[in-house]
């Protein structure tokens, strides 16, 4: 998969954009920390919380993930290779679905993760990316997100 | 002194236990037992509480196996002080889940009820709800009026109810 080095602002953010390098088939994963466990409110059963699914704050910022296939193509096994320190689990996306439900994909490779990608709302009326996910848009991600690497007795979607 | 212990302070499975004196009038024990009742209950909260944000606080830079930074100290502080303004004894405790930018999410999740306050900064709050009557399509953005918050979590045993209710 080409390493595409993206655009940043005066702070260092990727200033957000969609790169065609995503294909449409590609798998995005997105690690669960133990941090992102909550009650459900049900008995026994446990959530994923909604910051989850929620972008850095402030202009340009995104919701981290790493592109599966990129891990894949530097010989590296994906669900090993994300199941870092504190991770509990993971979802993945389809792009082709994040990109229909309106959000932005793109490579952010980092030093430490040069699989690393980031995904961008933006809002319609106003056509510019912010650095949040409205409560619609946060639905959106937890129905689209399927188990990567399942967490037993935890409900994906409330 | 003869104990009496009072077994009828139950709340989500908790009991608390009084001792009284035997010539401690009926009114007087039952006060005491209520004030007893309440503050235990508030102190538990307070544990609850306090021992999150005391693992909070230990988080390192990417602990979500990302970037994420530890929660800052000042939403942190700012997020308590709002949860002592708009919380009162019957409120249950609730989950608090950090943000990757120092930020922090304050939510209570009962049955078909969602209650997320996200503490972006001090100050700066999107507070959002959904129950089965009401579908929120954007978060409301709060300074440090939280009233409306107040309001929402008063209504959160009597909504959790509602919904026993219904089910039962």
């Amino acid at each position: 998969m080409p390493k595409r080095l993206p655009l940043r602002d005066p702070q260092g953010n990727v200033i957000a954009y969609d790169d065609t390098d995503i294909l449409d088939d590609d798998i995005l994963i997105r690690r669960i920390s133990s941090q992102h466990i909550v009650p459900s409110g049900q008995p026994n059963i446990q959530r994923i919380a909604s910051m989850l699914y929620q972008p850095s704050p402030g202009p340009n910022g995104g919701m981290s993930i790493d592109i599966e296939r990129s891990i894949v193509d530097d010989d590296l096994e994906p669900k090993t290779f994300v199941m870092t320190e504190g991770i509990l689990g993971a979802v993945c996306f389809k792009a082709e679905e994040l990109r229909k439900a309106g959000f932005l994909i793109g490579a952010d490779p980092l030093p430490e993760n040069p699989h690393h990608g980031e995904v961008w709302g933006t809002k319609k009326e106003e056509a510019v990316i912010i650095g949040k996910f409205t409560p619609g848009q946060r639905k959106k991600l937890a129905r689209m997100a399927r188990w990567y690497i399942e967490i037993s007795n935890i409900n994906l979607i409330s | 002194m003869e104990e009496v212990v009072i077994m009828n302070y139950d709340y989500i499975g908790s009991t608390t236990t009084v001792s009284f004196s035997s010539s401690e009038n009926a009114e007087s024990q039952e006060q005491r037992g209520i004030d007893v009742y309440l503050s235990t209950r508030l102190e538990e909260w307070r544990d609850c509480v306090d021992r999150r944000v005391r693992e909070l606080l230990l988080l390192k830079q990417g602990w979500d196996g990302y970037q994420a930074e530890p929660v800052n100290m000042w939403t942190i502080n700012f997020a308590l002080n709002m949860l002592r303004s708009v919380c009162n004894q019957d409120t249950p405790a609730p989950s608090i889940v950090p943000g990757v930018k120092g930020d922090l999410q304050i939510e209570w999740h009962i049955g078909d009820v969602d209650l997320e306050l996200h503490v972006i900064a001090p100050n700066n709050v999107e507070a959002w709800r959904e129950t089965p009557d009401e579908k929120m399509d954007d978060d409301i953005a709060l300074t440090n009026n939280f009233k409306i918050v107040e309001q929402w979590i008063e209504q959160l045993p009597e909504l959790a109810c509602a919904q026993e209710t219904t089910a039962a």
